[in-house]
């Protein structure tokens, strides 16, 4: 039997995931499978990287043998060999445990709007147009350089700086945060949000428009010259 | 070695069939080799517009799917020496072929000719991923209004993140008086929108409706002002820097000479 078809590689996100897709009588029978698919194609796999293993439950050995196989003989690296199955359970885990802290610390206050200081926190900044079509969407601050064409959504969930013309929809304070604000050096965005409100800018003479800042105020969005 | 160029758009209707048509029996007309490409499949127009549709026989899905050989499937135009045509298929629909059996073709086609031109679909589904696979270039055409523009720039988003980074813009059915007027976007608005650089700019012409009925490209006809921009944007293509078309030449010597007494006008 070809030992090539037990076998498969898929490409994902970050990486080569190994699937076992045919029942397999020892497990020599696997590396070795593996060791000619492989070798079939050995430039394409140089330096590539494995980010799971599917379809099959590995022992402790049969780890190692699988680890050296990839790295020692083909010079690749390997993220993990878990399943993607179980790297999503543990992943939820991580995600419901920064939840419960998250919560923890608000049960103590009482009716106060959020109000989360983002001056710290973790800010991406993005170089060039943002094109119709494309989004992002960041626990933090964003800032863009360039212009942010119409079509395109910055979502965030601190606050938003456009070093440029923002023709797209912003939405700061994203998950609440009604202390975020937008910043832009031509506001002329198709929308608006911050937390939960959400307008559009008003029609103005596009010529003399200056930066501006746009911020909730008496539960509303305000904008003004910076 | 040749080089495929992708035109393209995003929005239909904008100019990109009669723009494939008019570039490339521009770039013949100027010693060069060139096959155009129609990969919108199920819904063929190059044929017509180029005057060929009676002389179909295999198209581009044999071609690209091995059904016959691919010289076979193309169609040499009988007016222009070293102009090919090769057809869609009206009988099936974009998902008859794939990006890598659309690769694979152009990569072939680029072996014997000087330019391969591909007049993509519109939309941004299997048809304009097939067209762009193998293209090296892209031409994006728009026409000065909004929803166009807003096709096109996401078009070009689309064509940055497959890694095709040389593309250029073509401004189709400008109207001079309209802009003037404040009622149609001028091509400062637009390449400040796209950022994006200028090909080449086509006026609104009559010449053009009748040209593609005829199945005669206007860049033959050098009286017309659209057929002038076209072969200005084929000089453009190879590398010749070619100076921007006055649109006003399209006002009888009359106005012109009223224009010397009232500037402004």
């Amino acid at each position: 039997m070809n030992l090539e078809r037990l076998i498969e590689f898929k490409g994902v996100n970050h990486g080569l995931l190994l699937q076992i897709v045919a029942p397999f009588e020892n497990f020599n029978d696997l590396l070795i499978g593996i060791r000619m698919k492989i070798s079939a194609a050995r430039d394409f796999f140089h330096g590539a990287h494995i980010v799971g293993v599917e379809g099959i439950i590995l022992s402790e050995e049969q780890r190692v043998a699988l680890f050296n196989l990839f790295t020692t003989k083909f010079g690749m690296t390997v993220s993990t060999l878990d399943s993607p199955s179980v790297q999503n359970f543990i992943f939820q885990n991580q995600q419901e445990e920064k939840e419960k802290e998250h919560n923890r610390e608000e049960r103590g206050v009482i009716q106060t709007p959020v109000v989360i200081d983002y001056s710290d926190y973790k800010t991406k900044i993005v170089r060039g147009v943002f094109r119709s079509g494309r989004t992002i969407d960041y626990d933090g601050n964003v800032v863009i350089v360039g212009d942010v064409n119409p079509g395109a959504e910055i979502r965030a969930c601190g606050n938003i700086i456009v070093m440029g013309t923002l023709r797209g929809v912003a939405h700061a304070g994203k998950d609440g945060a009604e202390d975020a604000f937008v910043i832009a050096s031509k506001m002329l965005p198709t929308q608006i949000r911050i937390a939960d409100v959400s307008t559009r800018a008003p029609d103005g003479d596009e010529s003399t428009l200056k930066t501006e800042i746009a911020y909730l105020k008496d539960g509303g969005v305000q904008i003004e010259e910076l | 070695m040749g080089e495929v160029i992708v035109v393209t758009s995003g929005k239909g209707g904008v100019g990109k069939t009669t723009t494939t048509a008019n570039i490339g029996t521009g770039l013949v007309e100027l010693g060069k080799t060139v096959v155009v490409v129609d990969a919108d499949i199920g819904l063929r127009n190059l044929d017509i517009v180029l005057g060929l549709e009676n002389r179909i026989v295999y198209d581009v899905v044999d071609a690209a799917t091995g059904g016959c050989k691919i010289k076979r499937a193309l169609i040499k135009d009988k007016r222009y020496e070293g102009l090919f045509l090769l057809p869609a298929a009206q009988t099936k629909d974009k998902d008859a072929i794939n990006p890598a059996q659309m690769k694979a073709l152009c990569d072939e086609l680029k072996k014997d000719h000087d330019y391969v031109i591909i007049d993509c679909p519109a939309g941004i589904e299997q048809g304009f991923k097939n067209a762009i696979a193998g293209a090296d270039r892209a031409i994006i055409v728009t026409t000065p209004e909004v929803s166009a523009v807003r096709d096109a720039d996401r078009i070009i988003g689309l064509l940055e993140a497959s890694e095709i980074e040389d593309y250029r813009l073509v401004v189709n059915r400008v109207r001079k008086d309209m802009v003037k007027r404040g009622d149609m976007m001028s091509i400062e608005d637009m390449t400040d929108i796209l950022a994006v650089k200028l090909l080449g700019v086509i006026p609104d012409d009559e010449n053009v409706i009748v040209s593609t009925n005829r199945g005669v490209p206007t860049v033959t006809n050098t009286a017309s002002l659209s057929g002038r921009a076209f072969q200005n944007i084929s000089r453009r293509i190879t590398g010749e820097r070619v100076e921007f078309l006055d649109l006003d030449e399209s006002d009888g010597w009359f106005t012109k000479f009223l224009r010397m007494f009232a500037p402004n006008n």
